[in-house]
Formats: structure tokens, sequence, C-alpha cells
């Protein structure tokens, strides 16, 4: 069961006045999902740990300066956008050229856009993760089983086929159907831009 | 059919092979390159928290960078260094044989050389020392450490390239001894590198303090982070000058950093870890300079063939059954013979 996280008004406020426990529940909180996001885009595991270790550590910098009355998910969600962003970027001018192939410049180059075109303004986020993990939950048990083995623990499909002792396509198929029950789910509440896109897709 | 694949590339489940269809797909119409940057999106915003890995070790990792930072930062600069109480790293290019080993200190004679540690090409290794210091040896490094050596007599010699993690203790100092220097530092961590093929010795400093003296007295220089000195072995003539850092690092993860490096340069690293013998057919070549990282997981082919994409170079393997395989590397223009 995947579990919708919130965090109080309360806290933030806590937060807000120094207290360490509350930082500790805010980071606890978002820690994980934002590293996972992260590296979807960035595909490096420990430099995505880095790079949000650093967006908590301005946060608690910054924190005399939070609303608390604010959407603080949004904040870390945005900050981690333009760190990945940057990230991006960076890597490009490094000219890696001899750890990334051409295929892996085009992957990033990709990743890069679809971040770019990632705006948090308009995400009604509570209501996005809400839905996301309702759609998760609602998925056939196989299916729920198959993409939370993918997208949580980070498992590759013929990794998942082997534990769930099912067909690699089987998995395929399941991942194929969570994702697309999402992105039906979630039309509402995703930017105006990708509704738009989506209206596109439809004519 | 498309879809599947598009998935399979955004979950990191398609071939390495297949990825240039599915890109070329992506970038051919407006309308694909929508569903990608929807689908890729959704999914990387689909996560949730389910303790898959370590929070409370990075909530820690956090709470240390935290801690380190000074509550008064009305000098910046002097916060910056303060930051960090003591973390450095040295990378010394130097060396000395073992017989000349008992005259770099009086009191480390052969009969006292309780332990010694080498990592042979192609490996690196990592142990921790009585007191709780953490070594990490590159490639073809040897290290030794005197029977005398406690919590409170903290001395060691070395050759090679190591990464030191030293307990701090300002009351006793931690020693490394090279051929020329002597590297003083009173906690924390630190690289240094000596090889005895190289013709010059570094020391750089990522974080801390430390002072280093040339090994019969005089004393050279004190470093602030981002600094290293160059000390070359043949003239004695020392520079101290800013670098990035970051290369002297990461060789513990496995990864080699080159920034504007000559090829020749470069190649001494890959003889090192990848245990060959790199010629050049002619030095035009081996100035030729190169920007990157190298992932030492990779096997030498495919870092030579990638060379060999980006300048007019090419290479040839020998395979030695007795000795070290040799790699010719020539100019593309000149036959090779």
């Amino acid at each position: 069961m995947i579990l919708t996280i919130t965090i109080g008004k309360d806290t933030l406020v806590s937060l807000k006045n120094g207290d360490a426990k509350a930082f500790e529940e805010v980071f606890k909180c978002w820690y994980e999902p934002l590293v996972r996001f992260a590296n979807e885009y960035i595909s490096d595991f420990e430099s995505s740990r880095n790079i949000i270790q650093n967006i908590f550590l301005k946060l608690w910098e910054k924190r005399e300066l939070i609303n608390p009355e604010s959407n603080i998910r949004a904040y870390l969600y945005m900050a981690t956008r333009n760190a990945c962003l940057s990230h991006l970027r960076h890597l490009k001018l490094e000219t890696n050229f001899l750890e990334k192939s051409r295929k892996d410049n085009d992957t990033f180059k990709l990743n890069y856009e679809a971040l770019e075109k990632l705006s948090f303004e308009n995400i009604d986020f509570q209501n996005l993760e809400q839905i996301i993990n309702d759609t998760i939950n609602s998925l056939p048990p196989r299916c729920r089983e198959v993409f939370i083995l993918s997208r949580y623990q980070n498992l590759k499909n013929k990794e998942i086929a082997l534990q769930l002792d099912i067909s690699v396509k089987a998995v395929e198929a399941n991942i194929t159907w969570a994702l697309i029950d999402l992105r039906e789910n979630t039309k509402d509440y995703l930017p105006e831009l990708l509704f738009f896109m989506l209206f596109c897709l439809g004519s | 059919m498309e879809q599947e694949k598009l998935i399979k590339f955004i979950t990191g489940n398609l071939e390495k092979a297949e990825e240039p269809e599915v890109i070329a797909w992506i970038i051919s119409n407006e309308a694909n390159k929508s569903e990608f940057i929807k689908l890729k999106n959704l999914y990387a915003l689909s996560s949730a928290k389910i303790h898959t890995f370590q929070i409370d070790e990075d909530f820690l990792e956090l709470a240390q960078k935290i801690k380190s930072i000074p509550k008064q930062t009305k000098s910046f600069k002097f916060g910056k260094y303060l930051k960090y109480a003591a973390i450095i790293v040295l990378s010394l290019f130097l060396g000395f044989s073992i017989s000349e080993l008992r005259y770099l200190n009086p009191s480390f004679t052969k009969d006292e050389l309780a332990s010694e540690f080498y990592a042979p090409e192609g490996q690196i290794s990592e142990f921790k020392l009585i007191d709780g210091t953490k070594v990490w040896l590159n490639s073809g490094t040897r290290i030794k450490i005197p029977a005398s050596f406690s919590a409170k007599n903290r001395i060691v010699t070395m050759e090679g390239e190591a990464f030191f993690q030293v307990t701090k203790d300002p009351f006793h100092p931690f020693y490394v001894n090279t051929k020329e220097l002597s590297v003083k530092v009173m906690g924390t961590s630190f690289n240094v590198s000596a090889y005895t093929s190289d013709t010059h010795s570094e020391v750089t400093l990522i974080e801390g303090k430390v002072g280093i003296k040339e090994i019969d007295g005089e004393r050279v220089a004190k470093l602030v982070p981002g600094q290293q000195l160059v000390f070359e072995k043949t003239t004695g003539k020392k520079t101290k000058e800013e670098v990035d850092i970051i290369p002297y690092e990461v060789w513990r993860d496995g990864k080699m950093i080159f920034k504007d490096r000559t090829l020749a340069y470069i190649a001494e690293k890959l003889e090192r870890w990848y245990n060959v013998e790199i010629n050049f057919s002619d030095n035009t070549i081996s100035q030729i300079k190169f920007t990157g990282t190298i992932l030492k997981s990779k096997p030498l082919s495919q870092i030579l063939e990638i060379i060999t994409l980006s300048a007019p170079i090419r290479f040839d393997i020998k395979v030695k059954s007795d000795k070290k395989n040799q790699v010719l590397l020539y100019s593309l223009k000149t036959n090779k013979k």
C-alpha cells in the first residue's frame, strides 16, 4: 500500500522556529521521493543524494523565510528540478565523452527537455500525489506489485520477472498498464502544458 | 508496440542497442516527444516513501554537514575554511625505494616494519589503522606501518597514491612521509600520491589544514583548501596553485577525471590501472589534450576506442603471455611502422 505523506502546518511553524525534530520530520518525509525523482533525470544515484541533501541544507539555512502557509513540497520539487537542470547543463559542459557515449547524451538531452517542461507552479501537489497513490493502490494486485517493484525498488524488468516467476513480456505489459492508467487519472492535475500535449495526442 | 518500447526506455529497461530507434521515434515529431515528456515526468513524479534506502544514515550525513557550518558567517572566506574542520587531500607524486626507507626517519629501521600493505595494479584497497584512521590505496601503492605505530605515535611511509581519513587528535599529529616530503596533519582526510616513476610531487588540500616540509627539515608550505603544492623532484622547485580538487577524491570510487590533460598523462594512469604498457608512435599525439571521466570498471579497449573516436588516433594491443600487454597508440596519418 502506498501512503500519501503530508506535513502539517504546525511542523512548518516549528521548522521556521529552528526545531531540529521538525526538520528531521520534513527530511524523512520527502528525501527519498526527491532522490528518486532526481535520479530519473540524472541517472546518477550518488549525485542525486548529494543534490537533495544540499537542497535540505539550504532549507535549514533559510528556515526563517519559510511561509508555513505555502506549499513546501512544491518548493522542494522546484528546487530539485532546478538543481537537476543545472547538473545536466554542467554534464554537457564537461563534455564527458569518455564516459558517456553519444546515445547517453541523447538520453540526457531528452531528460533535460522533459524536466524543463515540468513546471510546479500549476501542479496541485497534494491532489496529484493522492491520485497517483490511489491509482497505484487500485491497480490489479499483480500489476501493482510489478509497478511498485519497478518504481520503488528499482528492479529491472528481468529481475521482476524472476522474482515473481512471470515472463518479461508480462512485466512489460503490467508496467505499461500502470503508466497508462496513471496518465489517464492525472491528466487534470498536470501542468497545462502537459494537458495541452495530451489534447494534441488525442487528435 | 512503440508505446511498450517507449515505456521500457523510460523505466530503464530497454536494451542499449534499441535506444537509438526509440530516441529517433521520440524526436521524429512533436506529438511523440510530448508523449515521451508526459510519461517520463509522470513516472518520475510517481515516487513515494517506502524506505528502501538508508534515510537515517543520509540524515546523519546531512546533520554533519549542517553542524560543520559556523553559526556566525560574517567573514565569508573564513567561514568557508572553518566549515570543514579537518578534511584534507594531499596528492604527492614522488617516490622512494624500499632500501631507502631507513634514511627517511631514523627510528624507522627494518625490524620495526611491522606491516606493509600493497595494492597491486588494477586494484584499490581499503583498511583501517589502529587509531581509527581509514586508508584507501590506489593501484600499485605500498604503505609501511611501523610496529611502533599507535594512537600516540602516528607516522607512516608510503609510495604510490593513497587517501587518508585521519582520526582527529590535535595532540598527536599524523605524519605521512615520502622520499622528499613529510606531511603533517592534525586530523582528517587527505590524499597522497607518490609513484616512483613520477617526476614531481603534488600535495592537494581539499578541506582543513596541512603543513608540509621537506624531509630534511626545511618547511615548504602550509596549504588552504583548494590549493596544491607541486614539488619538482629534479630542480626542487616548489609552486603553489589553486586546483580543481575533485579528481583527487574520486579515484576511490573507481573514477578518473581529467581536465585538459595530455594523452601522455592519461596513459600513465591507464598503465597503472590496467597493468599494461602504453607507447606512442610519435610525440605529437602524446601531447593531445583530453577532458573527461573514465570509469575504471570499463574495459581498456572501450576507453581506447572512445579516445580514437575523438582524435585521429588508432591503437593496437599486443597480448604478451610473459609480461604486460602492450598498447601502441599511433597517428591515423602515419603508418605504424
